[in-house]
This record gives structure tokens, sequence and C-alpha cells, in this order.
């Protein structure tokens, strides 16, 4: 064997002594490849076995061919310059179409596994949306519920996102309940629900929807929101003043709606945008036995709802429409009457006691005081006192 | 290997000469297209293959390969280049162009990138991974050294054939064999250096 390191070793003794060892034309590999490296690395790779392509895919690139070769010779049999560039082109897009396919087959297994990893993660989403539909604030779900709602809202046309607005303020007061079911009272969840009320007015201003009928449900939903409040035990200070604000922007885009559309000389009262004297809500966040019951801690006076009446309501002028305050919605003073000093009452409070102007509950400024804690406290609207 | 050589032969039209039979397929003789397609489709995915990673790769690029022949067949002259020289220009330019492609789009999470050729079940695992070495070091090679290699010691052309194909001079493959080898043999560790090959595949 000679030295691959001497100076007469070049190349074409390697060439003498590969075509020795390894000869042309046949498989054969020399059982004694000696000691050089490379005759020894060239029998390594001339050993075998090689790749081999399978019967399938040997007919199937076939079968692309002969289609390949149809779409080029088959209107022109008799090939001329003009046929043959007309075939090329033709098969040369047909071409482009299976190569893409036959490429793309690597591409197509690789997506198919994700599809199938798409479809699993798709499957799980979907079970945990409908899960979180339950959850409530605190849950591990719910993120992904109030991440849902920003979806439709960010989906939804104005028209919808203002019933979604209501809908959502309505749904995290629910929220708020059924957590105060369990003694668990989150100031932050009726929060979130004005921040709904608020978004669904914005949208009102804005000339979205009517506003009376929003009127009238943002009135529903704030009265609902400040009674749970007090049946929380969420103090004064904790619900959010702009309630009464979110109140009276109802009203008032309700009153403007109707100044533009209707007679008011027809109507000149818009009493029919009032709460009613015994909403639903009362009723079922209540048990029967405390409406309407005063003693019971965490009853809900009238003061809740004319809290939410709002000043701005020509009806509410500190009294109802006999001239006295409305009926109290725990109904201890049906016909009202003139409240004590400091009590919140309707027109003819002492100065400084009551401005007419909607307030929070509790602001002892006579636009609907706190909650009634005895017989006979007046439970005046807000609204009409003078100062 | 020139058209119409004695050696020629094909399966499906035995009595038929190779000039005759690409006459025929730039005739638009479907045929002979196939019978051309059979004579030298193992041969071009035995080159493609030893040049990529993965079969799935070889087997798209092979097709493509045949592709592209049935559309310059009628551009294919019998007077130019051998036909089988021709069909292994098409292959190399494709895998250059696989390759161009994975350096425009890496996809290094690719399933296909880990070889998955089959074990044939006379040969066993070990054995099997050691051809993939191999030809995991051959592809460390340049494309010109690969091509010579593959030729002469997987397709067991001669020196003159494969400078027929590569369109050089007997001398220029004998030269650039050297030089390959020489790198080959490094890189399979068999002079005693470092197995290089062998490095990112097993220890």
């Amino acid at each position: 064997m000679s030295n691959p390191n001497a100076p007469q070793y070049d190349a074409d003794a390697l060439a003498r002594q590969l075509d020795d060892r390894l000869p042309s034309g046949d498989g054969r590999v020399s059982a004694s490849p000696g000691n050089d490296p490379r005759v020894r690395a060239a029998g390594e790779l001339a050993r075998g076995p090689h790749p081999a392509l399978d019967d399938d895919s040997v007919a199937r690139i076939e079968a692309q061919l002969r289609a390949a070769a149809h779409l080029l010779y088959a209107e022109h049999p008799a090939l001329d310059e003009a046929a043959v560039k007309h075939g090329e082109a033709r098969v040369a897009a047909h071409s482009r179409l299976l190569r893409t396919a036959a490429v793309s087959r690597g591409w197509v297994r690789g997506l198919a596994r994700i599809a199938a990893v798409l479809a699993v993660l798709i499957v799980a989403l979907y079970g945990t949306v409908t899960a979180s539909a339950d959850s409530l604030p605190g849950d591990v779900l719910y993120p992904v519920k109030r991440l849902v709602e920003r979806g439709e809202i960010a989906l939804a046309s104005d028209n919808e996102a203002l019933v979604l607005r209501l809908e959502f303020a309505d749904r995290r007061l629910d929220e708020f309940e059924r957590l105060l079911a369990r003694g668990d009272v989150q100031p932050a969840v009726l929060d979130s629900a004005v921040d709904e009320l608020e978004a669904a007015l914005a949208l009102v201003e804005q000339g979205t929807g009517s506003a009376e009928m929003v009127a009238r449900d943002v009135r529903a939903l704030a009265a609902r929101h400040v009674a749970l409040a007090q049946i929380g035990g969420v103090s004064a200070a904790g619900v959010r003043f702009d309630v009464v604000q979110i109140v009276r922007q109802a009203t008032q885009a309700a009153a403007q709606s109707r100044r533009d559309h209707v007679d008011e000389a027809a109507h000149p009262q818009l009493d029919a945008l009032g709460i009613p004297a015994v909403p639903a809500w009362q009723a079922r966040i209540l048990p029967p036995g405390l409406i309407g019951n005063p003693h019971v801690p965490g009853h809900v006076s009238g003061a809740a709802s004319d809290a939410v009446e709002g000043g701005e309501n020509p009806s509410a002028n500190g009294r109802g429409p006999d001239g006295t305050g409305p009926p109290g919605l725990s109904g201890d003073r049906p016909n009202g009457g003139a409240a004590p000093p400091g009590q919140g009452r309707g027109e003819g409070d002492p100065p400084g006691q009551g401005r007419g102007e909607g307030g929070p509950p509790n602001q002892g400024r006579g636009e609907g005081g706190p909650p009634s804690s005895s017989p006979g406290q007046s439970n005046g609207p807000p609204g009409a006192g003078k100062p | 290997m020139l058209a119409g050589r004695a050696l020629w032969h094909n399966e499906l039209m035995p009595d038929v000469t190779e000039a005759h039979l690409i006459q025929r397929a730039r005739a638009g003789d479907r045929d002979a297209i196939a019978a051309l397609y059979r004579t030298y489709v193992q041969a071009v995915y035995r080159y493609v293959s030893y040049r990529v990673p993965d079969d799935a790769t070889a087997d798209d690029l092979t097709a493509e390969v045949f592709l592209r022949m049935v559309e310059g067949l009628p551009r294919f002259s019998l007077n130019g280049a051998p036909f089988e020289a021709w069909l292994y220009r098409i292959a190399a330019a494709r895998v250059a162009d696989y390759y161009r492609e994975q350096m425009r789009h890496p996809q290094a999470d690719l399933p296909d990138s880990v070889p998955d050729r089959a074990v044939s079940p006379e040969h066993a695992l070990q054995s099997e991974q050691e051809r993939e070495a191999i030809r995991a070091a051959l592809r460390q090679l340049s494309d010109e050294h690969q091509d010579i290699l593959i030729l002469r010691f997987v397709e067991r052309k001669s020196h003159a054939e494969v400078a027929d194909i590569l369109g050089k001079s007997v001398t220029a493959i004998k030269s650039a064999q050297h030089r390959a080898l020489t790198q080959l043999a490094e890189l399979m560790g068999l002079d005693s250096k470092a197995r290089h090959y062998l490095r990112g595949t097993r220890e």
C-alpha cells in the first residue's frame, strides 16, 4: 500500500487504486480495501445499501408525468415550434401545480400535525369558554369570561354593543349577588357594572339605540345596583356616585329623545320613564319576608330607587305624581310626605338639606336619603329640593 | 453516458435505443416518456437522496426533476450533452434550489428534518445509523465533491463517465476526487482523527 502522504501518491495513483478495488460499472467492492483511508472512505460509501424509491412513489410520479405530458402534447400530436411553445406554457403551469403539490407534501405532514394540535386546542378552548360562563370573580376561569366579553364587544356593531353592555351590567350584578349569597362582598364587581352602564350611555349619546328604552333598562339596573350595595353592606362611599349620574344621563337622554320625537303637549309628563313602584329586581333579590320590612337589616327602602331616579326627571320634583314623594320601594310611606330635615325629602326641605340634584344616597341633600330605618321616614324622591 | 450507448437498457421498451426513445418522447409519446423515467428514476433518487437530509424531500425533488424533464424535452438536443448528464444537472439544480430555499426560510422544527429512511429487514439499526453518518459526512463536502463521489461510488461511474456528466476533464475529476476522498476520510475519522462526521448525530 502506498503511503498517502508520500509525494508520489497523487490523484492518478489514487484513481488507479480505486479502479482496482472499486471497479466502475458494477456493485463490487473489494473485500480488502487496504489501509488507505481514502480508499476505505470510498469503499464505505460504495458498500450500501443505497436508498431506493418505493414502488408506490415510482407509480405516483409516473402518473404525474403522464398527466403533464398529456397537457403538453394532447392537442398537438404533430409538434411544430408554435405547438411546443404553447404546450410548454401549459405544462409549465401544470407542472408548477404538481410541483407545488409534491414539494408541499412535507409541509402537509407538518400542517396535519399542527391541525391536529389546533383541533385539540379549539376543543379545549371551547370547553374553557363554556365553563367560564358561570365563573365568578376570583375563579380561575373568570378572566376568560371577561376576555370573551371584550371580544364580543369588539366584534359587535354599535347597536349590538349597546345591548351587550346592558347585558354585561346585569351579569356583573348577578355575579355580585351570587358572591353575596356566599358571604363574599366584592364592591369592585359593582364598579364593573357601573362601567358597563357608562359605556352603554356613551353609545346612547352617540345616537345609538332608543334613549327611552335604554333609560328604562339603566334605571332598573342602577336601582338593583344600589339595592345590592345596601344588602351587601357596602357603605355609601363604596357605592359609586356615578350610578346616580348615570341614571340622570339616561333620563336626560330619554327626555331629549322625547322632546325630539314626541309632541310634548300630548305627553307633558315623562313619568312613564320612572321605574316601577315595585320593580321585579326587588322581588328577585329579596326574600318575600324582607320586602317592605324596614326593620330587617339590609332592607331596601325607597331610597334605593329614589337615588337612582335622578333629579332631572321632571316628575321627580320632590313629590310623586300626586305632589308627594312617590311610594317608597319598601312601601313604608305609600303616599310620601314631608321628610324630616336631613333625612332626604322632596320639595320643601329646609335650606341646605335638599337641592334637587340626583346624588348618591345618604348625602343628606334631600335627593333621597339613606335607606329608611324607621317607619315614617321620608323616602321622597331626589330632585327638586330647594336650597 | 451517451444517448444510444450499447449498455443502455429500459424495461418498458427493451428493443428501443435511448436515442430513439428520446425522439419519441420529444414527439409526445407518453410511453416513451415513462420509459425514460423508469430508466433513470432510481439513479436520480439515489443522487438526490444523498444530497438532502430526508426521504420526503428526496421524493419530492425526484418528482420535480422528472417534471422538468417533461417540460424540457422539446428543447433537449440529441447532439448536446448526454441525456443522463442533462438529468443530473436538472437534479443538481433542484437540490441547489432546495438549499437556497432552506437558507431563506429555515425550518428548524420540521419533523422530516430527522432522517426517516426505512430500515430494511436485512439491515440492523446500527448499520442504518452508520449509513446515515456517512451521508451526513458526505453532505459536508462541496457540491462538486459530493457529485463526484456519488457518481463514482454510489452510481459506480468511471472517471470518464463522471467527466462526461459533469462537463469536466478526466484529470480534473481525478484531482477533485482525491481532495474529496481525503476530506471525507477525515470527516469519517478513518485517518485516526476525531470522528467529526459523527458530531451532531451521535457521539
